[in-house]
């Protein structure tokens, strides 16, 4: 049986912004040199808001915003018409507000930004974070070489987003990653990622009987908790966002347990 | 299509026997007691209620030293597969993935697979059908269809603790083994991969300490020259010669309707048909 409670339809949806997404990845790329020194970082907090220039030109950020509109568009009517206009008429100051808040995760800002411009509230938040992810993607990719060097807690050491999922590869080592910003870095295994607990009487799994390829590791210290994919019992290789969506029930299960901190 | 396929390092297996109890776990297979004959090795062969048998050969090394040969034994869902070229009845199929399987419902238990399988893997075994009659229908591994469909292992190679038994794409499974071989050849010289061109390649392949003979595996394994006949010429040649007998009769059935036009009624002798009613 597949425990997954999202909708094909909506997994659909997002396999193709995921798409776009690689391909806006790959035409930043071409056009963006960005070249992340490791010595030029404190190594206590996560790599982008050390940054020193912001690493989102309003010109390219606004391709992108305009790309995955876009496609929404064009995936579904109920969208308003009025969208891809109000996203052309973005002027170069409010994008540089919208990669600010996209990054801080304003909800606010953007429901404000909605309420302005009679769009549907949940619609400028979703396309501001959608088109951010590749540019975070990138930076992601110029840290490889010393991201495992990064010791932050709790957070994701590239974007400083809360740690969500992580594997357990072939050889048994618990390896993160990020949903957002897709880096991956090794953790102990026996440890909670949110406060480094690493006693094993703290740590225990919460597994679903349907679904054997996913558990929950939780820990009693911090009441947080992240979710599992155990890649020894799947051949399937899918990306952390995907990973993240199709396994939310883990998320209900967990929550109803009195796990996990709203405020993430 | 992306073919898939389970590799199997013999070089690495240590005979635990947890792939023969989480095959007949997960497939629900009848518990088969065979007397003891001397060996170890708990079954003589794979059949229709055991899908796969550990094999426990003793073998003598070259420099007269002793080495336990332990093989996991079970369908190689080969790419060209005789089982499914002799089946009159369509009931073995091979996969999207590559894996061959064999629908119960439309077997009718004529065992030409079984006669024909280049490796005697298929066997004939109890099965309830639809009316709750036993019935013997051709039995095998079926590379846990169920599971890889859903993006899980074999329950085989989920339980080998020694990853001994993996699975993935056919490419990824042969870079695999091109570097355990690398590794393997050190302990054993003539260790080599079988994947036998014969049967065009094997969608479960191994990783063979030593020379196919040593496991009693054909060295060369082919599809019969019977069931090429069979299935690539006279299967086709009946369907045509089936064609042409149908045409001649639907040919005939027009002309017949055609040139006895006006006078069939009386033919047919709808009166008489009429008066013995009343």
């Amino acid at each position: 049986m597949n425990p997954n409670v999202v909708s094909e339809d909506y997994l659909l949806l997002q396999k193709g912004i995921m798409e776009e997404q690689s391909k806006i990845k790959e035409r930043i790329e071409a056009e963006l040199q960005l070249e992340i020194k490791k010595d030029d970082l404190n190594l206590d907090i996560p790599v982008l808001p050390q940054l020193p220039s912001t690493p989102v030109p309003a010109n390219l950020y606004k391709e992108a915003v305009i790309t995955i509109s876009t496609f929404l568009k064009d995936q579904s009517k109920e969208i308003e018409d009025s969208l891809i206009q109000v996203v052309s008429d973005l002027k170069d100051e409010q994008l540089v507000d919208w990669v600010k808040a996209s990054i801080k995760f304003d909800t606010e800002y953007f429901h404000n930004f909605a309420q302005n411009n009679a769009l549907a509230p949940w619609l400028p938040h979703f396309i501001a974070e959608q088109a951010i992810r590749p540019f975070l993607q990138l930076i992601s990719s110029k840290c490889v070489s010393f991201i495992q060097d990064v010791h932050v807690m709790g957070t994701c050491p590239c974007c400083g987003e809360p740690p969500r999922l992580a594997k357990l590869e072939n050889k048994g080592q618990k390896i993160l990653y990020c949903p957002r910003c897709e880096t991956q870095w090794e953790q102990k295994r026996l440890s909670c990622v949110h406060c480094g607990n690493d006693n094993h009487e703290n740590l225990f799994y919460i597994g679903v009987q349907e679904d054997e390829t996913s558990k929950i590791e939780v820990c009693k210290s911090c009441r947080n908790y992240i979710k599992l994919i155990d890649t020894k019992k799947t051949f399937l290789k899918k990306q952390a966002g995907l990973l993240d969506l199709e396994t939310l029930h883990l998320d209900f299960v967990a929550q109803e347990e009195g796990y996990g901190d709203e405020s993430h | 299509m992306t073919a898939y396929a389970k590799f199997v390092d013999v070089t690495i297996c240590t005979g635990c026997r947890g792939c023969m109890v989480a095959c007949k776990n997960w497939n629900d297979l009848p518990i088969d007691t065979q007397a003891y004959n001397g060996t170890y090795q708990s079954h003589d062969k794979c059949d229709g209620k055991t899908w796969n048998v550990l094999q426990m050969k003793e073998f003598e090394t070259a420099s007269g030293g002793f080495e336990w040969l332990f093989r996991h034994q079970a369908c190689f869902h080969c790419t060209d597969a005789a089982c499914e070229k002799v089946c009159p009845e369509n009931a073995i199929t091979t996969t999207d993935m590559g894996n061959v399987v064999i629908d119960q419902e439309k077997c009718v238990g004529c065992s030409y697979c079984v006669y024909n399988c280049p490796f005697e893997i298929v066997a004939l075994a109890d099965y309830v059908n639809e009316d709750g009659k036993i019935v013997q229908r051709a039995q095998k591994c079926d590379m846990c269809d169920s599971r890889i469909h859903e993006g899980l292992v074999p329950a085989c190679s989920q339980t080998c603790p020694l990853d001994a038994i993996v699975f993935g794409t056919k490419e990824e499974m042969r870079k695999l083994a091109e570097e355990r071989l690398a590794i393997a050849k050190e302990k054993f010289p003539n260790a080599m991969i079988y994947d036998p061109p014969g049967v065009d390649g094997t969608n479960m392949f191994y990783l063979l300490p030593e020379g196919p003979e040593a496991f009693d595996l054909p060295v060369n394994p082919k599809v019969p020259t019977s069931a090429v006949i069979w299935k690539d010429y006279a299967q086709p040649l009946g369907k045509m010669a089936l064609g042409g007998t149908v045409m001649a009769v639907a040919t005939a059935f027009i002309t017949n309707k055609l040139f006895n036009k006006g006078h069939g009624h009386d033919e047919e002798g709808g009166d008489i048909d009429e008066s013995t009613k009343e």
